[in-house]
């Protein structure tokens, strides 16, 4: 009985164990299905972002691919990985034929030597970020024929190491235009020059012998016969003294050299030639600090001479001439500023009296030829600057310019 | 200096101008002068070349640069 009764509580024992364990079973199964599950939901959001990847490198392709410019991939070899749908039209070769070749088949022969000898010194300048050569650069096509272009580098990491991506843009056309602006432009200024040259001369005929008329035959002349030929004579003039400035507009800046002119020295001796005019009107003038900048010194002179003798003319006589001259840098420019508390200027020819013989007051009252401010703003197109003024009609004007940094 | 300046050459293409400044030398005190006109630098430099009694050598030639043919740096380099 004993025996049974000890085989009876271990069959139970097992029993309850055995369940306990289809229990755990249960509970395991269970959480093994909701792994399950998880793993599931991960994979379908995995895929989906796989998906949106996918997009998103596909899209990379479509913009790569359709650059208006030819976009290549370089890697550590020298060798072509990648190259866009541009690439093949601007080097006229299918893409196969580029693969895995060496780029130096892009280069013209002249230009591999250097690409050859400077690729180390090319690689350190590249290692430190992005680099652009703008002009002078030359690719060869497959024909055999050579485009100018423009080439951007830029380092990047991928999965296959160091590559370079080159961005190529043909800029031959740009060239082109821009050689033929600038021929036109020098005809423009050699026929400006030509013209005021050659008309100088007859017109000092006419004017000398207006003179010869007078001596010879005044007497025999009456009033209005002597007023006429006076009238002929002032025009004349007035003729040859225009022809004389526009001369003198179209040689501006020929064979100028820029040179490091201290400004402040620069405006006291225009001052000092200014000197009667200075005195007559008793102005005072206040310069401020001035800069030792790179400029084409005998023009830039005439740039203030021609702002503080306009601010003398252009001066009330009622009150006291003050001109206040100061300088100060902002983006690297250097700006001007000569302001002058004379009668101003209308806003509405701000922009007039920097054109060439236009002249905002009658000649009665200001005397003038309209080419100062022109001689002004070409001086200083020339320096890659620029000139605009300010005023206040009755309460006087500031002329400003700027003058950026120039090498020599 | 008045003394010894005795023949001007005028060389210029236009005879408005040699007339006017003919006239402006009479015009001055050197009245006396001898103002010789030439319309060419060929004519000046035959003139030049000559050694006749009656040609007298100028003592200051006034020179118009802009001259057909021959200009005047040509005249002055022959």
């Amino acid at each position: 009985m004993d025996e049974l009764a000890r085989v009876n509580r271990e069959l139970m024992f097992q029993t309850i164990e055995r369940e306990k364990r289809a229990a755990e079973l249960i509970i395991a199964n269970t959480e093994l299905v909701f792994q399950n599950q998880e793993k599931e939901k991960r994979a379908i959001e995995l895929s989906i972002a796989n998906a949106e990847l996918e997009k998103a490198a596909a899209q990379f392709r479509l913009v790569v691919e359709s650059a208006p410019y030819a976009m290549i991939l370089i890697n550590s070899s020298g060798k072509i990985a990648f190259v866009n749908a541009h690439t093949e039209k601007l080097f006229c070769y299918c893409r196969n034929e580029l693969l895995g070749r060496k780029l130096e088949v892009l280069i013209p022969e002249r230009s591999r030597k250097y690409f050859f000898t400077h690729r180390h010194a090319l690689l350190r300048k590249l290692s430190k970020g992005p680099m652009s050569i703008k002009s002078g650069l030359f690719a060869l096509r497959k024909n055999g024929l050579e485009v100018q272009v423009q080439l951007d580098l830029i380092p990047i990491e991928t999965s296959e190491g160091h590559m370079v991506l080159a961005t190529i843009i043909d800029i031959s056309e740009r060239m082109f235009q821009e050689d033929l602006l600038k021929k036109q432009n020098r005809e423009l200024e050699q026929f400006a020059y030509i013209a005021s040259h050659d008309l100088q001369e007859p017109l000092r005929t006419v004017s000398n012998y207006i003179q010869v008329f007078e001596e010879e035959y005044s007497d025999q002349l009456d009033d209005s016969a002597r007023r006429y030929l006076r009238s002929i004579d002032c025009a004349t003039k007035r003729m040859i003294m225009l022809v004389k400035s526009l001369l003198s507009f179209s040689r501006l800046g020929k064979n100028a050299k820029l040179v490091n002119v201290d400004i402040g020295l620069l405006i006291n001796e225009v001052i000092a030639d200014l000197g009667t005019s200075v005195k007559n009107s008793k102005a005072i003038i206040e310069v401020g600090k001035m800069p030792k900048i790179n400029v084409f010194e005998s023009e830039i002179r005439q740039v203030f001479q021609n702002i503080i003798s306009n601010a003398l003319k252009f001066r009330r006589i009622e009150i006291p001439t003050v001109i206040k001259i100061w300088a100060g840098k902002t983006n690297g420019k250097w700006q001007f500023s000569v302001q002058d508390n004379g009668i101003g200027i209308d806003p509405a020819y701000f922009s007039r009296v920097f054109e060439i013989f236009q002249r905002i007051n009658t000649s009665a009252e200001f005397e003038g030829n309209g080419i100062g401010l022109s001689n002004c703003k070409k001086i200083i197109l020339l320096h890659n600057g620029e000139i605009w003024i300010d005023s206040i009609p009755g309460q006087g004007s500031t002329v400003h310019f700027t003058i950026p940094k120039l090498k020599i | 200096m008045k003394n010894k300046l005795k023949c001007i050459m005028l060389v210029d293409d236009n005879p408005d101008d040699n007339f006017y400044h003919e006239r402006e030398i009479q015009k001055s005190n050197l009245a006396d002068i001898v103002v010789v006109i030439k319309t060419s630098g060929i004519d000046a430099l035959e003139y030049l070349k000559l050694d006749k009694a009656d040609n007298i050598h100028p003592d200051l030639i006034l020179l118009d640069i802009n001259m057909p043919g021959m200009n005047g740096w040509e005249f002055v380099q022959e």
